[in-house]
């Protein structure tokens, strides 16, 4: 899992260097919707690093770059990147360009944000309006999205994703490797939930009193509830191979698929994984 | 990547129904409650098919959900929606819906054959799983070939060639070992 990938590289490097520079060179952007009336979307893209989405009470989006000298990789001169600094460089602090590199395009209140150089350890922080929709997505690295009412959608290679108090916009998230866990506090029928990880767990946690449709789909893992899940059944399936010397022989096996209803059903939401 | 898929959409949908093997037959409406309830049923592909081409996930994840749900008739246009859906969607969910949606559809043949082919060119690993899974419930002898391909990329996600080796015996016991 990548949470321990970087803590590996923040072990690395001396403690000294951690505790002289925590954080360095956190740079600021602050852009607003062209129609800050309609909800916005932003969208971000990152090969490393971290995205970390709140919403707040301003009509702005404030996106602030933080980069880590933990997590920082040193690129040598044969050009090959390594944990340890330089051996020109040891005992020497690096110095960060102040130039982040950060963008931000906007066109018919769709937010791009991008950033020029995309440094291994890095966290983008993201203050959104509440109303607005997110497309997230990185290689390397986590994304947290909390208090955000509108769609989002998010989607981690080799990370984990945490999405807090969200899920009346709907919520479209796949974490690949990673662990996807979500709470949601408010589901709009309208708006589809889907949740899905291969190698992953994916854990969902919803008000008592949510009325919903569940499709979960596991392959080799198994699925727990804490909920009184009213089951539909799965439909049977049989298989007759072909009649060879021992004669035809009959196969029957359930889907692993789970459907079932919580509070006699309504929004539907799918998990899936391996 | 969406503009691209729209094309791509229209593009598929010009080259008519060729997926359905056979056209839907005209409705023919016996009294006018059959005539309204075709309408309404029309409506509703019309709507799978409209929101199967929007922006946003959530939407398209609805135009599935609408496309499978009891009532909406099968219909190429549908079809082709979904297909587009499953080859083109940048959203790894939508697509893994799109192949749960074409999985109930595995009597058409043309459907086995864009299943087996996505196996080919699709690139996420929990999809290509569900491929597989469609696959080897369908007894595709189309699929003899990239499963094997599959099994034996050594790039591929341990879980792909697993299951692809998996979905090759259960052929196999089948009696289906070529295509």
């Amino acid at each position: 899992m990548t949470r321990t990938q970087f803590s590996t590289t923040a072990l690395g490097l001396p403690l000294s260097l951690l505790a002289q520079a925590p954080s360095a060179a956190p740079s600021r952007l602050k852009a607003a919707f062209r129609d800050p009336a309609r909800p916005g979307t932003v969208r971000l893209s990152l090969l490393h690093g971290d995205i970390v989405v709140k919403a707040h009470d301003s009509n702005e989006v404030m996106v602030e770059l933080e980069q880590s000298l933990a997590g920082q990789r040193t690129r040598r001169r044969d050009g090959e990147e390594h944990d340890r600094p330089d051996k020109d460089a040891e005992g020497l602090k690096r110095i960060f360009a102040p130039s982040s590199g950060l963008v931000i395009e906007e066109e018919n209140n769709v937010m791009h944000i991008s950033l020029k150089s995309n440094e291994r350890g890095s966290t983008v922080n993201l203050l959104v309006p509440a109303k607005t929709s997110l497309t997230l997505y990185t290689l390397q690295g986590d994304i947290s999205v909390e208090n955000v009412k509108g769609e989002i959608e998010a989607n981690a290679t080799h990370g984990d994703l945490r999405l807090t108090d969200v899920g009346v916009g709907g919520v479209v998230a796949h974490a690949l490797h990673g662990e996807l866990k979500a709470v949601l506090t408010q589901v709009n029928r309208a708006r589809p939930l889907s949740f899905s990880s291969l190698h992953g767990k994916v854990d969902l946690t919803l008000l008592a009193a949510t009325k919903a449709n569940l499709a979960v789909h596991s392959m080799r893992g198994e699925i727990f509830s804490d909920f009184d899940v009213e089951m539909v059944a799965a439909p049977v399936r049989v298989e007759e191979t072909k009649r060879g010397e021992n004669g035809g022989k009959y196969r029957v096996s359930a889907s692993q698929s789970v459907t079932g209803k919580l509070n006699r059903g309504g929004q539907q939401i799918a998990l899936k994984n391996l | 990547m969406l503009a691209a898929a729209a094309v791509v959409l229209a593009a598929v949908s010009a080259g008519g129904g060729w997926l359905m093997g056979r056209q839907s037959p005209a409705p023919q409406p016996r009294d006018e409650v059959a005539a309204l309830r075709s309408e309404v049923a029309g409506l509703r592909s019309l709507v799978a098919v409209s929101m199967l081409g929007q922006g946003s996930a959530g939407a398209r994840l609805q135009g599935i959900s609408y496309a499978t749900r009891p009532g909406t008739p099968e219909s190429p246009e549908v079809l082709e929606a979904l297909v587009s859906a499953l080859q083109h969607d940048e959203h790894v969910n939508v697509r893994l819906a799109a192949c749960d949606a074409l999985r109930r559809q595995t009597a058409n043949p043309a459907v086995r054959r864009v299943l087996a082919r996505a196996l080919a060119t699709e690139d996420s690993p929990l999809v290509k799983v569900s491929l597989i899974e469609a696959l080897a419930d369908a007894s595709a002898r189309e699929s003899v070939r990239p499963l094997l391909n599959l099994k034996s990329a050594a790039n591929e996600d341990e879980a792909v060639r697993t299951e692809a080796a998996r979905a090759l015996d259960r052929l196999k016991s089948k009696g289906i070992s070529r295509e």
